[in-house]
């Protein structure tokens, strides 16, 4: 190959070499949010885990004052955070045990469990111990 | 003359039968050798042709090999058709280019293997209308490079061998 020949295909490897470099800086546009994945961030409070038939359906930073929606197995469950403490505001259940359990926070001896829906909240780490005992049963 | 035209079109039905061979091969056997990068094992015959027999020749071996490869795989007028046609297009126009310009073997089968890539994602932005397809020229470029390198020296080893017909011509 010529000297100005060997220049073009470092040109064109320069300019893939950028190309790429610059896709990676890029923002994903496309990439959604997926509230069942433990976020790799450090939480202000604790990562909170709502799991549903022994599958984590979301995710909650109990430092986060914040409303979540989440379905269980027979409706609608409204969960409310707000300094650091979190408790089931609204759900579409039977007996509303859950709804009455009141505030909780990461010193709370129960987690939150609503049987109908098939539905605890439960701090990240125990609810991970807790699906890994179910799987491990299987 | 008779005799000349004879072996010309011996060599045509020859080269054609090659290129078809080695991309059913190929996209058989082979496969990506990273990512998606192939080698391009067709492209050294598309090489070989047009150093040996002439342009017009080269396109009648590449419009067979994608051709005939698909109709053989049963793929005819399918998607992978397509993209194959573009790719072969794009890099034809490109081989025709570079052979006017006389440029080296080397650097026609790099700039060739580019046009291929660059065809190929061409067809499949407009096959699939997401432009955003285009995202994987890069790696396809970087790739493209070393695969025309291998592909060049390959047809430079080959052209060593066999004695031009188109001279004879002239």
């Amino acid at each position: 190959m010529k000297k100005k020949e060997w220049i073009i295909v470092l040109v064109i490897a320069a300019f893939s070499l950028i190309a790429l470099g610059v896709m990676r800086m890029m923002p994903k546009k496309n990439a959604e949010y997926d509230p069942s994945v433990l976020p790799d961030k450090d939480p202000q409070g604790i990562w909170v885990a709502v799991v549903n038939r022994n599958r984590v359906i979301l995710y909650f930073d109990s430092g986060v004052d914040a409303e979540y929606e989440v379905d269980g197995n027979i409706g609608h469950m409204t969960i409310e955070v707000a300094d650091g403490r979190w408790h089931v505001k609204d759900v579409e259940c039977y007996d509303y045990t859950c709804k009455n359990m009141g505030w909780v926070d990461e010193s709370a001896i129960l987690p939150i469990i609503c049987l109908p829906n098939d539905i605890v909240i439960i701090d990240a780490e125990t609810a991970a111990n807790m699906i890994a005992e179910v799987t491990d049963g299987n | 003359m008779g005799i000349e035209k004879t072996r010309r079109f011996v060599y045509l039905a020859l080269f054609s039968a090659m290129a078809i061979v080695l991309s059913i091969i190929e996209s058989i056997y082979i496969g990506p050798v990273f990512f998606m990068v192939r080698i391009g094992l067709a492209n050294i015959v598309a090489l070989v042709t047009v150093k040996i027999l002439g342009v017009k020749e080269m396109i009648i071996v590449n419009t067979m090999r994608v051709v005939i490869s698909t109709l053989m795989r049963g793929m005819i007028f399918s998607s992978t058709f397509w993209i194959s046609l573009g790719g072969v297009v794009l890099s034809s126009i490109v081989l025709i280019i570079m052979e006017k310009m006389k440029s080296s073997l080397m650097f026609t089968s790099v700039i060739m293997s580019v046009a291929h890539s660059v065809g190929q994602v061409i067809v499949v932005c407009f096959f699939y209308m997401q432009a955003g397809v285009a995202a994987i020229l890069p790696y396809l470029l970087l790739g493209s490079i070393p695969m025309g390198i291998l592909t060049g020296i390959t047809a430079q080893l080959v052209l060593a061998r066999i004695k031009p017909l188109k001279k004879e011509r002239e």
